[in-house]
């Protein structure tokens, strides 16, 4: 288990990073926090040429609040992200997510950016971005461009990102006012991949009706995925039991998760089902609790 | 201790049952100063602190790296390998193939001595298993060796992969060693008195059928040796091993005048699994090729699928006949016993539950036999029990199903079959003889403790509303010191001129905490303090007696010989001490250091004064004595040995019950417990920290075998669970808090009273969880028959219960 060779370039700026990428001509990789990374290439399952490391790129680190959003630098450790007051205010769901993500030593390497890009369909950052409408901040050489991330996930461990484009930053828009989200995940022990998660954002709008609601899944698919069925069921209904057991199991119906010596493929679909109801009926509490937290 | 009362006899008897004359119980244990005394392990110092010497530690000036290239299918003829190209990559200095080693090697000897079931470090004309190593490279790095691998050519004619023993038994089925012609290699019954009489006899008869997932003691750092020839063509090895008799087994194997094996290494834990023959026989063979120095250190990948570090993997059929009573009449166990590629050491994980077949229960008669059978699976090796484990869940799983066929209380049925406490020494049906204990009093003390009513009243109310909760209950008999598995144990015990201690053990650190053990009882016999005694390790070559830490012998075997040790040295100083106190030999006191005259302990002789007479001169010690106090001794069990097929009976039976509490989600199928409670009893306790170490770590890895753990083929033959993503350990995270209960019924036959601890509560906690879990299920109907109980598992069992037509697999 050790890593073929390969040619280490540490960047000292976003634009020397960029260069180096697209001199690396396709057969370059970005070093992050190197959490999912440096186990493919000592597994040799990655066999990249260059890779270039953003770990001295202090531009790419830090959680900023502009206008109703929140932006986090592409390198920021997943950490530092959990830790946030801020973060923990403006977008709770993105805190309650990290505590899933593996385990603290990892976290503390591990970056915001890095896990997106890697685009697992078992992330449950993935699953949170497409939850929360985040939009998504990549530079290459021809400048900068941003993504939602709703088209950000194109395949498995497959992004919109071209091979000589780094992503720099993601926003993530504040939690509604009359929004309550939630993620859940069903893993076999504490920081595994889960065998199925969801992660659920629900706004209610004037009559108690669901204004908007964004369900994304962990586990179960290809890709990082929202149920788009699901949603469509929820928009428009009155919250509660029938309703999100409806949502459920038309989430469950797009479903088609793979075997594995862990799960099968039916009772992934199974949990997520559950998981489904259990994550709208916590998310829909928390948004008739505003205010009193 | 009276002679024994009950069960037919069995088995050959070499020697009369020991008597307390023999091995006298030391002293009444309130005497006792450092015994029993939670003194801190004395090795945790190093490990917590990072300061542990592991063989990854040892580097060597000029050393060599070694890596393997892994077979990728799992069963084809290896029709060439071409190394050409890998000789000629940088770094690279040898590469060796399966024919160079048949070449310069015996095969390695195996369990059963089979001449056509050959079993070579590297594989030679055939491959038996998805991972097995095909060729080995010796380079200037690990990385440098790994590349070259890449670029080995190797050409396989694929043959049809042999993955379901039940299968692998059928005369049709395509067979691994085509010289020996069959996949069976270890076939034989065992029958102890009438059963199937017994059984005829009986009011009922069930039939059962469980089964045994492959897990293991995964160790954190892989299997490693180091190999070096030295000028004067001595092999030296280190390794993280356990088996210090490994020193015989490579002279003769790699056909080599003298081999030293180092024990100065910490192994961690061994859990029986740190046994990697092929794994020192190779880098040694290595060694010798290139005549440098050699480090051999598995990958995950490496040790997982081809380290020979497996565990059972076992179907038992069960009948059996019971009466109206609830007695348990007669039964019969027949297994199916996936051994893997090689015979390695497997079968003894079939033969060891022997000693102890019946569990704690009386049973009038009983069969066991079966099938070892060869797989294209990794190679067995007797790990924390030997098959202990997966044999007390057949019997538990019995009894549960028993009690609830009948009708019977599952604790009352327990009672009702248990041996007594005044039965003891008790012989089983197939001869083994268990020394001491009270089954009964253990039972009541967790029943007790766990407040069983309350719970139950917990459960009925929590079922009320919908939720699964289920009460565990089961024991398990561990026998311990086993004398001939390891063999003698010695130890040479030296007082320097100072009075200060320094111990040699003939093994290495295997995570059992030895030298604390050591320290404790060398300061209650010669009054020292922990600070003045050193515990060294040997390397073979210097006349330490070394065994092995296998069969929870350790606190048995090398306690005994530490004893006879510190007796010798007592001797000793009394003779000097009667030399210069002008008084006779048999009027010398020695107590707690300090050696007098009867009825005149104020006129002593410390022991620094006495040692410092030791190494003296001519007039210190009597004329007729040879200076110093250096002894050496070894200990070769208690009298009593019971041979039966091969494997001698333990001298000693500890038990312990255990009562856990868990919740299923009846939505998920997630398992959660709610509460574990265990009343233990391994006789005297040494270091009750060390002790309850062994318990936790026990419960741990018992969870882990339960409900976690699993080394898991596809049909293909391929292992799915080669790596910590997908071979579930259990962490702290999954693990309850253990409420613990002593008991103690000291074994008569040691020193001491003491009997083994270490694999005990593993042997226990698979079978009181799956009890559990059943009992949760239960207003479902379901039964859980196999291990690990996974929450897929519970979703297959409710969807085939759900629609019968469906069969739960």
């Amino acid at each position: 288990m050790k890593a073929p060779r390969f040619e280490l370039r540490i960047a000292g700026s976003l634009d020397e990073a960029i260069r180096i990428l697209g001199q690396a001509d396709g057969e370059g990789k970005v070093l992050a926090g190197g959490q999912s990374l440096v186990p493919l290439l000592n597994f040799r399952l990655a066999r990249p040429e260059v890779l270039v490391d953003l770990n001295r790129l202090t531009e790419l680190q830090g959680i900023r609040e502009t206008g109703g959003e929140l932006r986090i630098g592409a390198m920021t450790r997943q950490r530092q992200v959990e830790r946030s007051a801020l973060v923990a205010r403006a977008v709770p769901l993105l805190c309650e997510a990290l505590p899933l993500v593996a385990h603290g030593p990892i976290r503390n390497r591990g970056t915001i950016g890095g896990s997106l890009a890697h685009a697992d369909p078992s992330a449950e950052l993935c699953a949170a971005s497409l939850a929360l409408d985040a939009r998504i901040v990549a530079r290459g050489p021809n400048g900068e461009r941003v993504i939602a991330a709703a088209e950000f996930f194109i395949g498995p461990f497959t992004t919109q990102l071209e091979p000589d484009e780094i992503l720099t930053e993601v926003i993530f828009p504040f939690q509604a006012a009359d929004g309550g989200s939630a993620i859940v995940e069903f893993a076999r022990r504490r920081g595994d991949f889960a065998m199925a998660g969801v992660a659920a954002v629900l706004e209610t709008g004037p009559g108690n009706q669901v204004a908007k609601a964004r369900l994304s899944y962990i586990g179960v698919g290809t890709q990082p995925f929202r149920s788009l069925a699901a949603e469509e069921t929820l928009t428009g209904g009155t919250p509660g039991d029938a309703l999100f057991a409806e949502a459920a199991a038309a989430a469950a119906a797009g479903l088609h998760p793979g075997t594995d010596m862990h799960a099968s493929g039916e009772y992934r679909r199974h949990l997520a089902e559950v998981l489904t109801r259990r994550a709208l009926a916590v998310a829909y509490d928390r948004s008739t609790k505003k205010g009193t937290q | 201790v009276t002679p024994p009362k009950a069960g037919p006899a069995a088995g050959t008897v070499d020697e009369d049952w020991g008597t307390a004359a023999n091995h006298p119980i030391n002293r009444d244990a309130s005497t006792f100063k450092f015994i029993g005394q939670p003194m801190p392990v004395l090795e945790d110092r190093r490990f917590v602190r990072g300061r542990g010497n592991y063989v990854n530690d040892l580097q060597l000036p000029r050393m060599l790296h070694l890596a393997v290239l892994s077979s990728t299918v799992a069963h084809a003829r290896l029709l060439s390998v071409d190394v050409s190209a890998a000789e000629k990559s940088p770094g690279v200095v040898a590469v060796l193939t399966g024919a160079d080693l048949a070449a310069m090697m015996d095969p390695i000897p195996q369990e059963l001595a089979i001449q056509a079931v050959r079993w070579y470090p590297l594989a030679v004309g055939k491959i038996r298993l998805a991972g097995e190593w095909v060729a080995a490279v010796a380079a200037e790095t690990r990385a440098a060796a790994e590349d070259a691998c890449e670029l080995i050519e190797v050409e396989y004619e694929e043959l049809p992969p042999v993955v379901d023993p039940e299968l692998a038994l059928l005369p049709d089925s395509p067979v691994l060693h085509e010289e020996y012609g069959s996949n069976v290699v270890w076939e034989k019954q065992n029958t102890w008195g009438d059963v199937d009489g017994d059984i005829a006899a009986s009011d009922h008869v069930f039939e059962y059928k469980f089964r045994w997932g492959r897990h293991s003691g995964v160790p954190m750092e892989t299997f490693g040796a180091v190999a070096s020839v030295s000028p004067a063509g001595i092999l030296d090895l280190w390794a993280s091993h356990q088996n210090p008799g490994i020193q015989q087994e490579t002279m003769k194997v790699l056909r080599l005048p003298s081999a030293r094996v180092h024990m100065d290494l910490d192994v961690g834990g061994s859990f029986g699994s740190k046994r990697g023959r092929k794994q020192m026989y190779l880098a040694a063979a290595a060694a010798m090729v290139t005549g440098r120095p050699v480090k051999f250190i598995e990958d995950r990948i490496e040790n997982m699928q081809a380290g020979d570090g497996h565990g059972p993997d076992r179907t038992f059929r069960v009948r059996v006949g019971v009466s109206d009573g609830g007695i348990v009449n007669a039964m019969d166990i027949q297994v199916v016993e996936d051994l893997g590629a090689y015979c390695g050491r497997g079968p003894r994980q079939i033969t060891k539950a022997i000693s102890a077949v019946s569990g704690p229960y009386k049973i009038k008669s009983m069969r066991y036999g079966g099938y070892g059978v060869l797989t294209c699976k990794s190679n067995q090796v007797p790990f924390r029990g030997s098959g202990q484990s997966p044999h007390n869940w057949c019997l538990e799983r019995t009894m549960d199903h028993l009690a609830r066929d009948i009708g019977l209380d599952r604790l009352e049925l327990r009672r009702r079959n248990y041996i007594q406490a005044d039965e003891f020494p008790y012989e089983i049906c197939s001869g083994a003889m268990y020394d001491s204990g009270d089954y009964q009093q253990t039972l009541a003390l967790a029943v007790e403790k766990a407040d069983l009513p309350a719970l139950l009243e917990m459960q009925r109310a929590a079922r009320a509303e919908g939720r699964l909760i289920g009460i565990g209950l089961a024991g398990a008999v561990e026998p311990s010191g086993g004398s001939v598995t390891g063999g003698p144990e010695g130890a040479r015990v030296e007082v320097d001129a100072r009075g200060h201690v320094v111990v040699t053990l003939g093994f290495q650190s295997c995570g059992q905490a030895h030298e604390s053990m050591v320290t404790v009882l060398v300061c209650e016999e010669l009054g020292v303090e922990p600070w003045q005694v050193t515990v060294e390790r040997g390397h073979g070559l210097d006349g330490i007696v070394g065994g092995a830490p296998t069969g929870s012998r350790m606190t048995l075997m090398l306690g005994a010989a530490v004893k006879m040790g510190t007796d010798k040295v007592i001797e000793k100083l009394r003779r000097i001490a009667a030399h210069n106190l002008e008084a006779r030999f048999a009027d010398i006191v020695f107590e707690r250091g300090r050696a007098y005259v009867a009825g005149d302990p104020a006129t002593a002789l410390t022991l620094p004064q006495l040692a410092r007479k030791a190494y003296g001169g001519r007039g210190d010690i009597p004329p007729d004595m040879e200076p110093g106090l250096v002894e050496d001794s070894v200990y070769a069990g208690p009298k009593k040995v019971v041979r039966v097929e091969g494997n001698r009976g333990f001298p000693s039976y500890a038990f312990d019950f255990h009562i856990p509490v868990v919740e299923v989600d009846p939505e998920t199928f997630d398992i959660k417990f709610l509460k574990y409670l265990v009343v233990h009893d391994c006789g005297t306790v040494i270091n009750p920290l060390v002790v309850h170490g062994f318990v936790y770590g026990g419960i741990a890895h018992g969870i882990g075998g339960a409900m976690y753990e699993l080394f898991d083929y596809d049909d293909q033959g391929q292992l799915m669970s080669a790596s910590f993503m997908d071979y579930l350990i259990p962490t702290v995270a999954e693990i309850p808090h253990v409420e613990l209960h002593e008991m103690s019924t000291p074994s008569p036959l040691h020193p001491y009273g003491a009997k083994g601890a270490a694999e005990g509560p593993y042997l226990t906690t698979p079978a009181a969880i799956a009890s559990a879990v059943e009992d949760a299920l239960s207003p479902l109907g379901l039964e859980v028959n196999r291990v690990p109980i996974t929450p897929d598992l519970l979703f297959r069992l409710t969807r085939a219960a759900a629609s019968p037509t469906v069969a739960a697999s």
